[in-house]
């Protein structure tokens, strides 16, 4: 009986930090954009924002890849590794050949103060709350880059072949959104 | 009696004219019905390109025993899974890489990888 008390419980619980850490990256990225609409962007900017944006999916990925013990989320998990590090490559090998060096702004020490605070929080769940904040994440990170690189980065880029190496990830971003809105139908 | 014999040769040249030009048109129809069905079944080669994170084209009209070859053009790799028995067609293809494939049935199928690329093959009606 006690059980039966406690499941639900546990349940609102990580339903609870689920909803608050979704909605603290949504806000976070939302204070982001105004920060940068207040800037000027330059595309030693959009390489570092690339960079830091594809490191933080693969770091998140290679931790649930160790904690988690579920199929679906872990074969995510390691698409989101493979993925990434293909368009980080990608990134580098154009940013190299432009002769431009990566500059952080405030946009990128947003992302990654957030990033710090998600996997402190994924490190301290197991089991079934883990897949859940986890795939969470996904979902909402994924969202806030698309709108990102769709509405700042795109129209503020100079270079015609860095504007074209954004515009040909997005595919990839929304797959990979597409990919873990399915996920987190099934668990 | 001259006069019917005359009359007997000019209609057996008229029937030999018409039988002749009855076969010739029946000998043109039939070697047009051999091409049309010659062409009906000839066997056709299509490639599906694997770019944007998307199969292209998304549907094509094909016929038992043609072949479609997929390439990935994409940074990432992908695969084709057919989407009713889950069953895998084609290995994890790297970037450039093709795999072939004869068709026998009608198949709907998705990337293994990224479950939200979809791609249809439908059965051309043969005559």
């Amino acid at each position: 009986m006690p059980l039966l008390i406690i499941k639900p419980l546990a349940n609102l619980r990580n339903n609870l930090i689920f909803t608050i850490s979704t909605f603290a990256l949504l806000i976070g990225c939302a204070n982001a954009n105004e920060i940068q609409q207040a800037e000027i962007i330059t595309d030693a900017n959009i390489a570092a924002i690339v960079v830091g944006a594809n490191n933080i999916d693969i770091s998140a990925g290679k931790i649930a890849l160790e904690h988690s013990e579920n199929t679906l989320v872990k074969n995510f998990a390691e698409r989101m590794i493979t993925d990434h590090n293909a368009v980080l490559d990608s990134a580098i090998a154009l940013v190299t050949k432009l002769g431009v060096t990566p500059v952080n702004n405030s946009l990128v020490a947003t992302l990654a103060a957030q990033s710090t605070n998600h996997e402190a929080n994924l490190q301290s769940l197991s089991g079934n709350a883990f897949d859940k904040s986890y795939i969470g994440h996904e979902v909402a990170y994924h969202q806030a880059v698309i709108g990102v690189i769709e509405n700042q980065l795109i129209p503020a880029a100079q270079n015609n072949e860095l504007k074209a190496l954004l515009v040909s990830v997005l595919p990839a971003f929304r797959a990979h959104l597409a990919h873990c809105q399915m996920i987190q139908q099934q668990i | 009696m001259s006069f019917v014999n005359e009359h007997h040769a000019i209609i057996k040249t008229i029937n030999f004219k018409i039988l002749f030009w009855m076969v010739s048109g029946l000998l043109y129809l039939i070697v047009q019905n051999v091409e049309s069905a010659e062409n009906s079944f000839k066997l056709t080669q299509h490639n599906v390109e694997i770019s944007g994170f998307a199969f292209v084209p998304k549907k094509l009209e094909v016929k038992p025993g043609d072949t479609i070859t997929w390439v990935n053009k994409d940074i990432v790799p992908h695969n084709i899974v057919e989407s009713i028995d889950q069953s895998v067609i084609s290995p994890d293809l790297a970037t450039g890489e093709t795999y072939t494939f004869v068709v026998k049935k009608p198949m709907v199928y998705h990337c293994g990888l990224h479950p939200s690329m979809k791609g249809k093959l439908s059965l051309t009606l043969v005559p």
